[in-house]
């Protein structure tokens, strides 16, 4: 489960998020959509324990990050925007790394079938400066998934992914809330947040705007059609429609 | 040009304006005067306090020899130059940013005002070392330092200019027509074939009068190097000359204590015009540079990724690793596994197994083969400095550590380990290997003392009579001694990276992060900076050890009247870095409350503020 109070990140004083909340529950997946700077990013980095919040609290899993960040931490994945990687380890050398930064007995195991999965299998000795962007946000995300988190969190998933590894990409996001996870997805793709996510919460200049199902939203905003897609929500919401 | 101008001046403005807001941070402002206070005490004190009238005496004795100096100078330059010119290829190298290429080249820019604006961003690097030269040349003097200044400019910017220049022409001649090219390089070899020709009878002048000089030195030399004799003896290379001898007379011209300042100023006009004809020389190029550009741009970027150098590996190299990494364990040692792999993916147990091999066959055969005295010499000394400088050197040597692993902040931020434990393992990897190199060099010495001992030359390395002071043999105050030398070694690798460590984390923007090391001027000079004060912090570390060992050798010694044995050195060894143990333990500590406190948005994630 994932749980933010009231979380406050300024820089030099002016606020990237402003008192942002929101909270998830264990099998459900969070869209998290905003314009450019609505402080999405800096959110889910703070959430990850990347960079320290201002002020508020962040649970995850019922760990506090603040008090004990390790257990947090142990619980949690994240897949940033970039696929960074070391370019030293070959494909094979991150997944036996990962597995014993987060103590995964069957690591071996779970990292041949992860690597089927992502169809990285042949590539197990390559380096990363060897892979496109695609196989690398690929493995990324199998060095993600390797200790079966409890908290998933995804900023752009699908950034540099060919259709095939897309619909690879939402199938496992699928599956790994189904077996539990809380997952959280930042993300201009309006149509997988659509597709994907069982709630939406939109943020704008680092604030709630909205945030429920997208019954609930269409609920909330007047004059939109009963069966308004997200993009036009969003643009509603946001008032980047112009006000129409 | 005016783009390309504004593009050069906000850039400046963004680098002031971006080190002014560093200075915002205590910490940077801290670190800033601290190493302006370094640099005034250590550095400038002295050149301050240097007896001038002295000063002036040394130069009023070199002053003899300036026509002298001017003259030799000049032909070595026009010798450098020819032997340049004798290699007929080169690069158009005109140093552009990947993204300034891709922004600039498409831009309706014209092509002589990109080049002109490549010339420019490098000047950043050439008055940085100008500033260099004139700082440790100046003795202090201001007005000699803004004359080093200038001179030492024009130098290098003409040598700058003219390194691009040759590489624009060369590069050029690739675009031409074969044989064309072809009768070109052979019209440019030819002539710096010709120049030399022509220096050679001048130095064979020389040389021949050497054996003659008698008396004054200076006189008797200036009979073959000076303008009049090859005025008479070569006038085509005396034209040749001049060029060289503006050069070497402007650089020279602060030792000439007779000159007035209108005078010197005057020699500066025909340098100056040579950096203007030069300069219009590489804009006006033709030659196509980008291509060029390109590839050294994204060379330069791969070099930074310490993956590169990887990529040529076999596969079954890709699958050696130092040690075997289980899933279970203490996390951190994943950390040092992976930093080790940077440096050598050679599983451990081998190198330690052929290190082991070699040198035990190599005290074999030192004890069949003797050695010269002189090849034990250079072993001994070799093995000494390696054993010092290693472990003093560790932070710097070896970056296989949060130096590179802060490039990934966003990934290592989010691993499940304590903050000090996570520290402590960067900490480890260039320890590990600067302990390992200090190893081997004691190894080393152990096969230099078997060799003197063949040789029945031991006082070389090992001392009678210091043996018999300890109760032991020549060889065992060696290998003791060793013993001894071995845990301070580990200790104080381990200090000098976990200093050069905490310095990554408290200035990250200072620190040039990743595997290369050359980075801009600002990165030198805060290099230099925080060079000098790892001695200070590295010298008040040992202080404490130091002090206690020494203490138990007086009351033993002096008040005990108790003999040292020679069993006792790796006690006193493990006595003197235990307290360096302790220190290092406690900056661990300190590290890993750093690094969960460190807020890594703006100096490393470049997460730009919210402009409203």
């Amino acid at each position: 489960m994932i749980e933010i109070t009231n979380l406050v990140k300024a820089y030099d004083g002016i606020k990237g998020v402003d008192g942002l909340s929101l909270r998830v529950e264990p099998g459900q997946i969070l869209g998290l959509v905003g314009p450019n700077g609505a402080g999405k990013t800096t959110t889910l980095r703070c959430l990850a324990g990347i960079i320290p919040a201002t002020s508020g609290r962040i649970t995850i899993a019922g760990f506090d990050l603040r008090d004990r960040p390790t257990e947090a931490r142990q619980c949690l994945a994240f897949v940033p925007d970039e696929p960074y990687l070391f370019d030293h380890l070959t494909v094979r050398d991150h997944l036996t790394l990962f597995a014993r930064l987060y103590r995964v007995d069957d690591g071996q195991a779970h990292a041949d079938t992860l690597l089927r999965d992502a169809a990285l299998t042949d590539l197990e000795l390559a380096f990363p400066t060897e892979l496109s962007r695609g196989m690398k946000q690929k493995l990324v995300v199998a060095c993600a998934l390797l200790h079966r988190p409890r908290v998933l969190v995804l900023d752009e998933p699908l950034t540099g992914l060919d259709p095939a590894a897309m619909r690879q990409m939402k199938r496992t996001v699928r599956q790994t809330a189904d077996d539990g996870a809380a997952i959280i997805i930042s993300s201009h793709m309006l149509h997988l947040v659509e597709e994907v996510c069982d709630r939406v919460l939109i943020v704008s200049r680092g604030r709630t705007v909205l945030e429920g199902t997208l019954t609930d939203i269409r609920a909330e905003l007047p004059d939109v059609d009963a069966d308004a897609d997200l993009e036009t929500l969003f643009l509603r919401a946001t008032g980047a429609d112009g006000g129409s | 040009m005016s783009p390309l101008l504004y593009l050069a001046w906000r850039s400046l403005r963004g680098r002031v304006v971006g080190w002014l807001r560093l200075m915002k941070q205590p910490r940077y402002l801290v670190g800033t005067l601290a190493g302006a206070t370094w640099v005034a005490l250590f550095a400038l004190r002295p050149m301050l306090q240097i007896d001038r009238d002295a000063a002036l005496d040394q130069v009023e004795n070199l002053s003899e020899w300036v026509p002298l100096l001017e003259f030799s100078s000049a032909l070595l330059l026009l010798i450098l130059v020819s032997l340049w010119w004798l290699w007929p290829y080169g690069k158009a190298l005109v140093e552009l940013t990947e993204t300034e290429l891709h922004l600039l080249l498409p831009a309706p820019l014209r092509r002589r005002h990109i080049i002109q604006y490549a010339v420019l961003r490098s000047q950043w690097s050439v008055l940085f070392g100008a500033a260099i030269v004139a700082f440790f040349s100046s003795g202090g003097r201001l007005s000699v330092f803004a004359w080093r200044l200038l001179t030492t400019w024009l130098l290098l910017t003409l040598w700058n200019l003219h390194a691009r220049g040759r590489g624009l022409w060369m590069a050029q001649l690739s675009e031409l027509q074969a044989a064309r090219a072809w009768r070109r390089r052979v019209l440019v070899v030819g002539a710096a074939s010709l120049v030399l020709m022509m220096v050679a009878p001048a130095i064979a002048a020389l040389v021949a009068s050497v054996p003659d000089i008698q008396g004054d030195v200076s006189k008797t030399l200036q009979g073959p190097l000076s303008p009049d004799w090859f005025r008479e003896h070569h006038p085509a290379l005396s034209v040749l000359l001049l060029p060289f001898r503006w050069l070497s007379r402007v650089v020279l011209g602060g030792l000439d204590t007779e000159l007035t300042v209108i005078e010197r100023l005057g020699l500066l006009v025909w340098p100056a015009l040579l950096v203007v004809a030069h300069n219009e020389w590489v804009v006006r190029s033709q030659a196509s540079f980008e291509d060029a550009s390109l590839a050294r741009s994204r060379r330069l970027a791969a070099s930074q990724e310490a993956g590169a150098r990887f990529l040529k590996l076999k596969q079954s190299q890709r699958r050696a690793a130092p040690f075997r990494l289980r899933p279970q364990g203490r996390p951190e040692l994943g950390i040092l596994w992976k930093n080790l792999m940077l440096a050598h993916r050679t599983p451990l147990t081998t190198i330690g197994a052929s290190a082991l091999l070699t040198l035990t066959a190599a005290t074999a055969a030192v004890t069949w083969v003797s050695l010269p005295t002189w090849l034990i010499g250079i072993l001994v000394v070799g093995a000494l400095m390696v054993l010092v400088m290693t472990p003093l050197t560790a932070g710097h040597q070896w970056r296989n550590d949060l130096r590179t692993d802060l490039l990934r902040a966003e990934l290592i931020r989010t691993w499940p380990v304590a903050g000090w434990r996570l520290f402590g393992a960067e900490v480890a990897g260039p320890a590990i290997i600067a302990s390992l190199y200090a190893t081997l060099a004691t190894g080393v010495l152990l096969v230099a003392g078997v060799a003197t001992r063949h040789l029945g030359v031991e006082d070389v390395v090992l001392v009678s009579d210091t043996a018999a002071a300890l109760g032991t043999t020549p060889l065992g105050v060696l290998v003791t001694a060793l013993l001894t030398l071995i845990p301070l070694v580990a200790t104080v690798a381990t200090l000098s990276a976990t200093l050069q460590n905490l310095v990554a984390l408290v200035w990250p923007s200072w620190v040039q992060l990743g595997r290369r090391r050359a980075g801009s001027a600002a990165h030198i000079g805060q290099g230099l900076i925080t060079s000098l004060g790892l001695m200070v912090a590295m010298t008040i570390g040992l202080l404490p050890g130091v002090i206690v060992s020494s203490t138990w050798l007086l009351v033993q010694i002096q008040v005990l009247d108790v003999a040292l044995g020679a069993w006792q050195l790796p006690l006193l060894g493990l006595l003197t870095a235990a307290p360096l143990a302790a220190i290092i333990a406690v900056l661990i500590r300190f590290g890993g409350l750093l690094w969960d406190r460190v807020d890594p948005s703006a100096e490393l994630l470049n997460t730009a503020i919210p402009g409203r």
